[in-house]
């Protein structure tokens, strides 16, 4: 019980208390661009989740080592890209030619595998400390936080794509800027401001 | 394509369409207006002139910041339909009374330049303004939107926050953050009734907000489902479970009536341009409104939220736009006499083609 | 030499304004929104973009041409943090407070994806000059959004301009979370587009994507997004091939080139045809009757449809007739039949039915 309620508590602190996306702002241009083309989405977040979930699991066991620990930030980046290329490129090879995917569905896994998001899981699993079970729940709630934002500012769009009176200077990316804006700003309200990583 | 107050070639400043959308939202903002009367001459009463005098601070900043944005993207401002009136009293109102000028005025300019400007007219919005000035001060200045005063004497006017005389009172919200109780007797709820009791200077009086509730119920019904079903969930949340130790009817009484949750119901959520069409859809809109504020009032950051819960129950109007229309007995009837009427049509031109035909024959 | 400077200085003004990374192309958003809360972080946040964009890009120019795009990506993070760390360590010594204060964005800005999409849609595709145009223009894009950004956070959400007091009556610390951020850059892309607009009214500002093209999110058809859309064997691809295959299928070689790559292997698999086993022979007859099977089956099929033809032709000479009797297609047909070449024929088909229905 003790393991899946600190699974849970860290995945819904990843994807409601403290919003990865519209309270941190990790992975923000992707989750923007998804949304007005969201047919990608579902592939895309399922890879997220595998990619934030493993590589923070490998990253936290990494840890155990001193040396590792007693290192400094860039030195844990150097790590951590590490350890998302190896990941990246075994799983390039399995879904590549195991499963033999089409190039686009290989795009997306490259998409998936280097962004904020992902390499940000890893990075406040390490400053907050969290065990095996609570990166697990951190990377789960990585990927659905993502999907919320996403489908969020997909809604949004659509409705001011049908918005004729929208004035000219903020037609396009100025509306949508201030409208993913005043959805962050909901979210703070149950953050409190930003994460502070 | 509906035209956003441009300047006509012919010189006029609306077209018949403007006109008729002018006026349909001016219609709109009377009743909304005539709704946020009781609860601001209750605030006089309670507060005195210093809660006029903040509303007519708000009014005018929201006006002036209306006006200037609308120009400055080259558009006609839309003073004439007196949403950023309404938006400045609401915005005041949520507000505690001895907050210093120039908060209303922050939250008015939020408002009107971050959440109306950037998507139109008051018909094209997606977002309430006046919760999202409300979020934006309360995110920035905690410390001065939840300082409610304690009330004056009679006759005094209160003094502004940080002013020797300020002494800071214990609101409903602080009383259910705490897992206090006002008390089990129904005397200890009249002053919360009657807004004898510290809180936002306009969202305390419940009898008043339950008038303008009323008021809606009758002129607007569509709107009344989503705020009917915003203060159901937000009772079943409170009933199933209390915060308050002291009893489930306790607790629903003081969610109810504590913060701003009914002023939230009837102002913030249940406007015309953010609801959803279908009758299903703005009873779950509404319900949803409610789950969010009691979600955000008990996990959230700060003690009130049901303004981050309203902009995020908008942000869903396109799903609950999707939940079908309710067949109501009126409607049926209605629909039904129509059918007949058609029926009726369809028969008499049936039957005279053959009258003519006989005729011809003759 | 002067042409040069001209595109150099119009792409420079571009990447500033209407084509700028962060405004219109919605790139490297993370850091900027959650970053640049100052001047001084703004600055950090700038040096290191511009450093890794333009070493990353004019790397890619020279080297990762033949690279296939799937190691591209990797080779993009990686160098992105090698670069990283002499420019952190720098800052580090130069100002550690601000340094400790960006928190973990610096290690981010190897992921950021200014320089993947920089690379991937310019760097791999051009001349080493242009890259270096496209990377500079980009970068001082980046950086200007950044700065200003930066400064108007700063004055606002903590009352400061480079750590001095400003002495503002109010602070608003709302303007330092990500939702501030965001804002500022939606009023400065207004304020961009607007002057833009006046400008050159018929040009229109690059944007990161057509708000006419917003697609809709399938939130109520999961299965059959699962079923067509995650679709690793391309089956889906058969019939309905998306843009962005239609694009690499104009740009792939002409049929004639490709067929000529696999012939060769074609020919490698093929065995001899003497060596082939008896049971061949035995498939082929097997083969031969099923075809003819199917030719009975061809022709049978064909009948039927002429019938088919046949019976509506009937009937659709005489609706209101067949309509009210319809089980007097006799009748009806006669008349029907008289008028057309078809007559005898549709008599008898109907005739038959007539028989049929006795």
């Amino acid at each position: 019980m003790s393991i899946l309620g600190s699974l849970l508590s860290a995945a819904l602190y990843a994807c409601l208390f403290q919003n990865l996306i519209f309270s941190g702002g990790y992975g923000m241009d992707e989750a923007i661009r998804m949304a007005a083309k969201p047919r990608q989405l579902f592939p895309l977040t399922i890879f997220i989740v595998y990619f934030s979930t493993l590589s923070s699991v490998v990253c936290v066991l990494l840890e155990q080592i001193a040396a590792v620990r007693a290192s400094g930030v860039m030195w844990h980046a150097l790590l951590f890209v590490g350890v998302s290329a190896v990941l990246y490129l075994a799983t390039l090879l399995v879904v590549r030619f195991g499963f033999r995917a089409q190039p686009r569905t290989v795009r997306r896994l490259g998409v998936a595998a280097f962004n904020t998001l992902v390499l940000a899981v890893p990075f406040i699993n390490y400053r907050a400390a969290f065990g095996v079970f609570e990166a697990i729940g951190a990377g789960l709630g990585a990927g659905v936080s993502f999907v919320v934002a996403v489908l969020l500012t997909n809604f949004g769009l659509r409705a001011l794509a049908k918005n004729e009176r929208i004035p000219g200077a903020f037609r396009g990316t100025p509306a949508a800027f201030c409208y993913v804006s005043i959805l962050a700003l909901a979210f703070t309200g149950l953050s409190g401001g930003g994460m502070g990583v | 394509m509906p035209r956003d107050m441009l300047p006509q070639a012919d010189g006029r400043l609306f077209t018949a369409e403007m006109k008729a959308q002018l006026q349909a939202t001016r219609r709109q903002m009377y009743d909304r207006l005539a709704m946020l009367a009781a609860p601001t001459v209750m605030a006089w009463y309670y507060y005195g002139a210093r809660a006029l005098w903040l509303v007519c601070i708000s009014v005018l900043t929201a006006c002036v910041c209306e006006a200037v944005g609308r120009k400055a993207v080259g558009r006609h401002p839309t003073l004439l339909d007196l949403s950023a009136v309404t938006i400045g009293v609401t915005v005041a109102l949520c507000l505690p009374a001895s907050s210093p000028a120039w908060l209303p005025m922050l939250a008015s300019s939020f408002a009107v330049l971050a959440a109306k400007l950037p998507f139109g007219t008051a018909r094209s919005l997606h977002f309430s303004p006046a919760a999202a000035g409300l979020a934006f001060v309360t995110v920035c200045l905690p410390q001065y939107v939840f300082a409610y005063p304690v009330l004056p004497e009679a006759g005094e006017s209160v003094p502004a926050y940080g002013a020797f005389a300020f002494t800071e009172g214990v609101s409903l919200t602080e009383l259910l953050e705490n897992r206090a109780s006002v008390g089990g007797e129904f005397s200890n709820y009249l002053p919360v009734l009657l807004g004898a009791y510290p809180g936002p200077m306009g969202a305390g009086c419940i009898l008043a907000l339950c008038g303008a509730l009323l008021y809606l119920l009758v002129r607007r019904p569509g709107q009344f489902t989503a705020a009917a079903g915003f203060l159901a969930a937000a009772a079943v949340y409170a009933l199933l479970f209390p915060r308050v130790t002291a009893g489930r009817g306790q607790s629903v009484a003081m969610e109810l009536c504590g913060g701003m949750l009914l002023f939230g119901a009837l102002f913030l959520l249940s406007e015309e341009s953010f609801l959803p069409k279908t009758f299903y859809g703005r009873l779950a809109f509404g319900v949803c409104g409610g789950l969010f504020t009691m979600l955000f009032r008990r996990f959230g950051a700060y003690a009130e939220g049901v303004m981050f819960a309203v902009l995020l129950a908008q942000a869903l109007t396109g799903v609950f736009d999707r939940l079908p229309d309710a067949k109501f007995p009126a409607r049926r009837r209605a629909r039904r006499r129509r059918k007949q009427r058609r029926a009726a049509a369809a028969e008499n031109a049936a039957a005279a083609p053959d009258v003519q035909g006989g005729a011809a024959d003759a | 030499m002067r042409e040069g400077f001209k595109t150099f200085f119009r792409s420079l003004s571009a990447g500033l304004t209407m084509q700028n990374p962060v405004l219109f192309e919605a790139i490297g958003l993370a850091p900027v929104a959650a970053m640049a809360v100052s001047l001084k972080s703004a600055i950090i946040l700038a040096v290191v973009s511009c450093v890794e964009l333009l070493f990353i890009e004019l790397f890619a120019c020279l080297a990762l041409k033949r690279v296939k795009s799937h190691f591209r990506v990797l080779l993009y993070a990686v160098l992105g943090v090698l670069l990283n760390i002499p420019v952190f360590l720098l800052f580090e010594r130069i100002a550690p407070n601000e340094t400790q204060n960006a928190g973990i964005f610096v290690p981010l800005l190897a992921v950021n994806s200014l320089i993947v999409l920089h690379c991937e849609r310019f760097a791999v595709k051009n001349t080493l000059a242009a890259t270096a145009a496209d990377a500079v223009s980009a970068g001082v894009g980046y950086a200007a959004v950044s700065l200003l950004v930066g400064v108007l956070r700063e004055v606002l959400g903590s009352g400061t301009l480079y750590s001095r007091d400003l002495g503002l009556p109010v602070q608003l610390p709302g303007f330092l979370y990500p939702f501030g951020g965001l804002l500022l850059l939606g009023f400065l892309a207004a304020a961009v587009q607007a002057c833009a607009r006046s400008r050159k009214p018929d040009e229109p500002v690059e944007q990161a994507f057509d708000m006419r093209e917003v697609s809709e999110s399938h939130v109520g058809s999961l299965r059959s997004l699962l079923h067509t859309e995650f679709d690793p064997y391309g089956e889906a691809d058969a019939a309905q091939p998306p843009q962005a295959d239609k694009e690499k299928r104009e740009k792939r070689p002409p049929r004639a080139d490709r067929t000529k790559r696999k012939k060769p292997a074609k020919k490698a698999q093929k065995p001899a045809r003497s060596a082939k086993p008896p049971e061949d022979a035995g498939e082929r007859a097997l083969r031969r009757a099923a075809r003819a099977a199917q030719a009975d089956y061809a022709a049978e099929f064909d009948e039927i449809l002429s019938e088919l033809d046949r019976y509506r032709e009937t009937y659709e000479k005489a609706p209101s007739e067949t309509a009210a009797e319809p089980d007097a297609p006799e009748t009806a047909a006669e008349p029907g039949a008289q008028a057309t070449g078809d007559a005898p024929e549709a008599a008898d088909g109907s005739k038959e039915k007539g028989g049929d229905e006795a």
